[in-house]
């Protein structure tokens, strides 16, 4: 039975000239709806690959998709735009901000092309940047920059809600921080998140593990009772 | 909606503007070069159409072989498409200033009209100083010579007559008053045309009143023409024009064979006159000597006349001598007898005065007599009354009657007595009666002796005074006459000096007279019909050439701006490329919002297109504004028309526009393309740079081992990126290109003329024969041959020619000579490369290269050759020679007589000049 989400056997590859490399070599998890699934491996195993495809920024080249049933695998182009729009948000690794526009301009960006977008200002302050709102950027420290580029993923109001290595670049203060929103995000309203990280100490506070490595699945492990982020040592 | 993505397209802007600024600016300079430039040429045009409509320009000038009467005008008039009409007289004139001597075109204008009615005077002076003439005397002179010689307001120009004494047949005024300056729309360029006067070519102009021209026709006709609302400089004006041209070809041919006849008539009336003239000219001088032989056998016949006259006079005068003398003689004897008789008769008078004086005596006696008786008888009466008063028988009575008696006795004796005496008185006085009467007879006779004497005298007296006086006025008669007849003959003297030495002068005057006579016969002989020649406004040698020199700078903005616009196209292809591949992280996340392809390539497009439309605004208004008025300036320098007004041209401005913005969205919309093809995760992460390659070089290990790494990190590079080679390399060859075009045509404009005239056309002076004939080019020969400075000449043919082939004709001068050696030295006729000479011989023409290629033709082809009033000839091209002003064909004399049946008229000779400077 497929999940929410359901990767079969999913493989993305790169031709550069002679080279030809294998990002995913035969993926394949499902997901429920709701849950908060944490995709770990080392670099190069292939997450960001997986998340790309996932969220309709990448395509793959054998394999089938699903996401609420929808083969997503299966896109055109046009489909894809859709599917990004109104179905993903996405938290980039390096924030991917537009950089002249403010903290709330760029959730703006996000939100006034979505169906159901949330007001990006209460996005805005529920990420804790209620006095950021008017600045650039370039004058955002990371912490808050990511902060916004999750306010604007949220302010989509997605089904799906990618993030990739969200706390990478943050402290252990922020990390928390932005765990913890994310977290609650999933918890209160039900939106499926996924969130890719190296950093293991995160995963109990998933409700599912993927582990990966080499491109391939290695482990999905579920996790019944998640722990709270609080609890979490860096 | 205040929207995001509009802002962040806007700050996009903003925030980085020189890219912006870049490409608007790059924009702006390639359209506004394109339309500005292309806009050059029209607003030309339309500057000079507007003046030409300002002032009224006549459409169609008008000249005749023969000028134009009042018939031709109103013929013309009321053709179809005139609308207004204005006759008028030229003449040129020399006028000297500072030493030069200027050729002046003198026009008549039409002062009235010119103040009351400014805006209906067709080539209506534009007066750029001063005001128009007022009085006969005064003029309005051509701006241009302001610049070039030393003219003022209120200085006085005086036509000269010492080279040109047939001017004042023109006109009636030879010096003016200059009032003020003018241009006028009939010379928008400096050229001023030619003339028959001079060395053919005017200096300028200048506008007289109407007034001074004393010609009997019109020189000229200007007419502006119906319907107009062409420019002038289209091909459908010039098709309007010709329509018109026909036109009046029409009237013409009416016109034209109906004035040769009037002016053969009164040309004949006139040569008529002359010849009649002539001819009472030679009767007077025949007469005259006519006369003058009469007045000298008048002369002789006076002297022979005086000879005899005086001969009579002398003979009369003797035989009138003698006769008075013989009549002398005569009265004197008459007189002697005369004086014997009248002795005689003195002698009988005074005895018959003794008789009567005695008779008086007795008649006394007798009278006392009477008297006694008569006393008796009144006594007798008394007393016989007494008597009967008393009575008879009385003593008184007694006493009477004896008294009575006794008287009356007394009485009777005395009467007795009386009656005695009485009647020997009687006797007696009847015997002196009778001798009385005989006395008296011969009184009477004697009388009339010495009447008869006296009158004899008195005549004699007369005649000889008669004779005296006779005598004296013969003699001074005589005198007269010969003192008158010497002043005859002086005066026939003096005629006949006169004569003798006025005779050849007159005899010549009758001689040229005559020959004028024989020369004005020939021309009436070769007088024809008369030619109009219609000369439309496009064909206006201003007109015309700035025709010319709009579309050369319409030519240069085809070519040129679009050079501009290719460095203005590829700099805007690169930067668009290189802003939409520098946004691509940007244009990643928009992807990964989900924002469409489109909404995010609108992005790029509203950025290039603002970008664009900016440039190309900003393009169009400072190049409509710069370019026209600059090139139009620079040409300005050589017309005479007002400023350029800055218009737009919409057409050329469109097609900038679109090419601006063809150039700039295309790019943008292809690159776009081309990156929004990839994922957004491929978007979001850096483009992999190309990956290095080897280049050539390295496999020549000769050169690439002794590179150091620099170079050969240079020599990489160089060859790595092509597309940034390719544009380097086009860039720097295109305005190296550019550059070098651009000293090239300076230095081949430069060059042709020293090329042309001084190795080409080898000659210094070129002498057109009015009229041809052998005498007047022997003339010239003879001229040229004895002048020391020139060094050579040779005489040839030209005329102009139609050339024709399959499908162009075009015109050329075609030279023909007889000495093809000699020409040589004077045309070389070379090819133009390699300078090899090009020869010319009877079986061929040698062609022009210009003209050989704008009509397609190389050697060996055959072109038709139209030559006025000659028939059609076909020739074969057998060289081309290098040639850089005009179109020549060469042709040797042999040829042309076998193409035409006969020799070409030498109406031309070329000259060298000793080179003494």
């Amino acid at each position: 039975m497929a999940g929410y989400v359901s990767f079969q056997n999913v493989v993305k590859e790169y031709k550069m000239g002679d080279v030809t490399v294998r990002a995913a070599d035969g993926i394949t998890f499902d997901a429920e709806k709701g849950e908060f699934v944490v995709v770990v491996g080392p670099s190069g195993a292939g997450k960001t690959t997986v998340l790309n495809m996932l969220g309709g920024m990448d395509t793959c080249d054998g394999g089938k998709i699903f996401v609420d049933g929808v083969e997503v695998s299966a896109f055109n182009k046009k489909q894809l735009t859709t599917y990004r729009r109104h179905d993903i948000g996405f938290v980039f690794q390096f924030y991917n901000l537009v950089q002249n526009l403010t903290a709330l301009e760029n959730v703006e960006l996000a939100a006034q092309i979505c169906k159901n977008p949330l007001d990006a200002r209460q996005v805005l302050k529920d990420v804790g940047l209620e006095n950021r709102m008017g600045n650039f950027p370039a004058q955002l420290s990371g912490g808050e920059q990511q902060r916004v580029s999750i306010a604007r993923a949220l302010a989509k109001n997605p089904k799906l809600l990618l993030c990739d290595e969200p706390t990478g670049a943050l402290d252990d203060a922020t990390g928390r921080q932005v765990l913890e929103l994310l977290h609650k995000t999933c918890k209160n309203t039900g939106m499926t998140v996924f969130v890719i990280t190296h950093n293991q100490a995160i995963t109990p506070v998933a409700d599912r593990i993927i582990k990966l490595r080499n491109g391939r699945v290695r482990e999905i492990i579920r996790n019944e009772n998640p722990l709270p982020v609080e609890r979490i040592e860096w | 909606m205040k929207n995001s993505f509009h802002k962040t397209i806007l700050r996009h802007i903003i925030n980085n503007p020189r890219r912006y600024l870049a490409i608007m600016f790059i924009v702006a300079l390639g359209v506004s070069f394109f339309s500005g430039v292309r806009a050059a040429s029209p607003n030309m045009r339309d500057a000079a159409d507007k003046y030409l409509d300002d002032y009224n320009a006549s459409d169609i000038q008008i000249i005749s072989t023969l000028g134009f009467d009042d018939e031709d005008i109103q013929a013309l008039r009321q053709a179809k498409n005139t609308d207004a009409i204005m006759p008028a007289y030229s003449v040129d004139g020399f006028v000297i200033n500072d030493g030069r001597t200027l050729l002046i075109n003198f026009q008549s204008i039409d002062t009235e009209k010119i103040s009351s009615q400014p805006k209906s005077v067709l080539n209506m002076p534009v007066l750029v100083e001063g005001r128009f003439p007022s009085e006969k005397n005064e003029c309005v002179l051509d701006y241009l010579l302001v610049d070039f010689y030393n003219f003022k307001i209120g200085d006085t120009i005086q036509i000269q007559t010492s080279s040109d004494p047939d001017i004042v047949k023109s006109l009636n005024q030879l010096e003016y008053k200059i009032v003020g300056f003018v241009n006028s729309v009939q010379y928008i360029s400096f050229q001023r045309g030619s003339s028959t006067k001079g060395d053919g070519s005017l200096t300028g102009f200048a506008f007289i009143p109407e007034g001074n021209f004393t010609l009997e026709v019109y020189t000229g006709v200007f007419i502006k023409a119906k319907n107009i609302t062409e420019s002038r400089f289209s091909e459908e004006y010039k098709n309007k024009i010709n329509q018109f041209k026909e036109e009046i070809k029409q009237i013409g041919n009416i016109r034209n064979p109906q004035r040769y006849q009037q002016i053969k008539e009164d040309a004949e009336k006139e040569l008529e006159k002359g010849r009649k003239e002539l001819k009472d000219a030679e009767n007077k001088l025949s007469s005259g000597e006519k006369e003058i032989l009469e007045g000298e056998k008048k002369l002789n016949d006076g002297q022979k006349e005086l000879e005899a006259n005086r001969k009579k006079y002398q003979d009369e005068i003797t035989k009138a001598k003698k006769e008075l003398d013989a009549a002398k003689v005569k009265l004197e004897d008459s007189r002697k007898a005369l004086d014997g008789n009248q002795k005689q008769l003195n002698a009988a008078k005074d005895e018959l005065n003794r008789a009567k004086s005695e008779m008086e005596g007795k008649k006394a006696q007798l009278e006392q007599g009477e008297q006694a008786v008569s006393e008796l008888y009144s006594q007798i009466s008394a007393l016989t009354l007494q008597l009967e008063h008393l009575s008879p028988g009385s003593s008184e009575a007694i006493e009477i009657e004896s008294q009575i008696s006794q008287l009356k006795n007394l009485y009777n004796q005395m009467s007795r007595e009386l009656e005695e005496s009485r009647k020997l008185f009687e006797q007696g006085m009847a015997q002196i009666e009778e001798n009385e009467k005989k006395l008296s007879q011969n009184e009477i006779q004697l009388k009339k002796g010495w009447d008869e004497y006296n009158k004899g005298k008195a005549e004699y007296e007369k005649n000889l005074a008669l004779y005296e006086k006779s005598k004296a006025e013969g003699a001074t008669k005589l005198e007269e006459a010969e003192r008158e007849l010497n002043k005859s003959r002086r005066e026939l003297e003096k005629a006949k000096k006169e004569l003798n030495e006025k005779k050849p002068d007159a005899l010549k005057e009758m001689e040229n007279a005559r020959k004028k006579l024989e020369e004005g016969e020939r021309e009436l002989e070769k007088l024809k019909e008369p030619e109009w020649y219609a000369i439309g406004l496009n064909e206006n040698t201003g007109v015309y050439s700035y025709n010319q020199d709009t579309d050369r700078v319409a030519a240069i903005g085809l070519v040129f701006p679009l050079i501009f616009f290719l460095v203005a196209a590829l700099v805007c292809l690169t930067n668009m490329t290189r802003i939409v591949e520098d946004d691509r992280t940007n244009i990643g996340i928009l992807k990964a919002l989900g924002y469409s392809g489109f909404k995010i390539a609108s992005k790029y497009l509203v950025y290039s297109c603002s970008a664009a439309g900016f440039g190309i605004a900003l393009g169009v208004l400072t190049g409509s504004a710069i370019f026209p008025r600059v090139i139009a300036d620079a040409y300005g320098i050589i017309y005479a028309l007002p400023p350029v007004a800055g218009e737009i041209d919409v057409n050329s401005s469109c097609i900038a526009g679109i090419g601006a913005i063809i150039c700039t969205v295309v790019p943008t919309l292809l690159v776009c393309y081309k990156e929004l093809a990839a994922v957004p995760a491929t978007l979001m992460r850096p483009r992999a740079p190309k990956s290095g390659r080897r280049i050539m070089l390295e496999r020549l290990p000769v050169i690439w081992n002794r590179l150091n790494f620099s170079q050969k990190v240079t020599c990489r590079n160089l060859f790595r990126y092509k597309k940034r080679l390719l544009m380097t390399v086009l860039g720097i060859a295109g305005c190296t290109g550019l550059v070098y075009t651009g000293f090239g045509l300076k230095d081949s404009i430069r060059l042709m003329v020293p090329v042309q005239y001084e190795q080409i056309q080898k000659y210094d002076m070129t002498v057109f024969l009015r009229e041809t004939g052998e005498e007047n080019l022997s003339d010239l020969e003879s001229v040229l041959s004895n002048n020391q400075n020139v060094k050579d000449f040779i005489h040839f043919h030209q005329t102009e020619v139609d050339a024709t082939t399959d499908n162009s004709t075009l015109s050329a001068y075609l030279i023909v000579t007889d000495n093809t050696e000699k020409f040589y030295k004077f045309i070389t006729l070379r090819k133009r490369r390699t300078h090899t000479p090009v020869r010319l011989s009877n079986s061929g023409v040698v062609i022009t290269e210009k003209f050989g290629r704008m009509l397609g033709i190389k050697i060996g082809d055959t072109i038709t050759l139209k030559v006025r009033e000659k028939p059609e000839v076909k020739v074969k091209v057998e060289g081309i020679t290098e040639n850089y002003v005009m179109h020549y064909i060469y042709m040797t004399d042999e040829l042309y007589q076998s193409l035409y049946g006969e020799s070409p008229e030498i109406n031309a000779v070329y000259s060298q000049i000793r080179d003494n400077s």
